[in-house]
């Protein structure tokens, strides 16, 4: 473990403004995710319209599990009985379960919802999400300071947001 | 040989029953959804991959069980760990905004799910019988302790599963990789 309590001190606010850019387009709401297997492989007779409307349900389900682990995250940091003190267990082991949900989200939506028959900026923004999910996770993982975890807070958002919007 | 399940459920029982906690689900926008293909049982298929040798077909899902393995074992023990709560927190409520209670079990939820998706795709007809037969009860019961943590689901439900439904073909797996 990476121990930057220094850099976790005063910075809550911060980090959870981060935070909240993530799901934003989804109303704010926190829901668990589903857990089930994946089911979207895109039949190769779908027409365009069809292959994106099944990229999407899929990661629609994907994100919300991404969510949830954020989610997860986010609670634990801003526990108002906790702020200010670094890092402690339930951040810890949010941060351990939000490194393998992500790193299981990632793989998710490579093999499930990147399809070559998608539009290539659509293809291109989800690899841009694959790719800032797999960082995430990987800066849970190290339990890296919100010097780190902000900005990809913002872009991760960003993309997701984006993507959500494309989906709807 | 692992023993699962029996340690880290240990002190679940008593920690919820302490606030009577019998079921509950999360009235506001905690309320579960639970996934249409966790609803049923569905049966767990083999999958249709080229025929590859028996022994190579076993090391690489004993691989990728161990990985697996630990990723539901770590879970449940932050799950465990969460129930017993802390000073800061020391009723375990699911209703607590700020207790990380319910946000590891909606962890866990995703992880044994993922985990009972990546088994499922390392299950072929090249597997030997009697460990493909393990594997699918280990994915059942992976599906189904995925759903009892999203619907936040008693922990005395939770760990008859983990002792009567996943531990038995875990370590019969185990014992069956460790041998090879």
């Amino acid at each position: 473990m990476i121990a930057r309590s220094s850099l976790l001190v005063g910075a809550v606010v911060a980090i959870a403004a981060g935070f909240g850019l993530v799901g934003c387009e989804r109303g704010g709401k926190s829901e668990p995710a589903s857990a089930g297997a994946s089911t979207s492989q895109a039949p190769a007779t779908l027409d365009a319209a069809g292959v994106k409307t099944a990229a999407c349900a899929a990661f629609n389900k994907a994100v919300v599990k991404a969510q949830t682990a954020n989610d997860g995250f986010k609670h634990a940091l801003a526990d108002p009985k906790r702020q200010g003190n670094g890092w402690n267990k339930p951040m810890s082991d949010a941060a351990d379960n939000g490194a393998v949900i992500l790193a299981y989200v990632a793989k998710d939506v490579e093999s499930n919802v990147i399809k070559p028959q998608l539009d290539p900026a659509l293809v291109e923004q989800l690899k841009q999400f694959v790719q800032l999910t797999r960082a995430r996770g990987d800066l849970l993982n190290e339990h890296a300071g919100t010097d780190e975890l902000n900005p990809n807070a913002v872009q991760w958002g960003d993309v997701m947001n984006k993507l959500i919007d494309t989906c709807k | 040989m692992r023993t699962f399940g029996a340690t880290v459920f240990g002190g679940l029982v008593m920690s919820i029953a302490a606030v009577g906690c019998a079921h509950f689900d999360r009235a506001e926008s905690m309320t579960p959804v639970r996934d249409a293909s966790t609803r049923v049982a569905a049966p767990v298929t083999t999958a249709s991959t080229a025929p590859v040798d028996s022994r190579e077909a076993k090391k690489t899902f004993c691989d990728v069980f161990e990985q697996e393995i630990k990723k539901t074992e770590d879970t449940t023990t932050r799950f465990s760990a969460a129930s017993r709560g802390d000073e800061q927190h020391p009723q375990t409520d699911w209703g607590d905004p700020d207790h990380w209670f319910a946000d590891m079990a909606n962890d866990a939820s995703i992880i044994f799910g993922y985990a009972a998706d990546t088994l499922q795709a390392q299950i072929t007809s090249s597997l030997p019988v009697d460990l493909s037969a393990k594997a699918k009860d280990l994915i059942v019961s992976m599906r189904k302790l995925s759903a009892l943590y999203q619907q936040h689901e008693a922990v005395s439900t939770l760990k008859d599963e983990m002792k009567n439904g996943y531990a038995p073909p875990a370590n019969g797996i185990d014992t069956q990789c460790k041998a090879s």
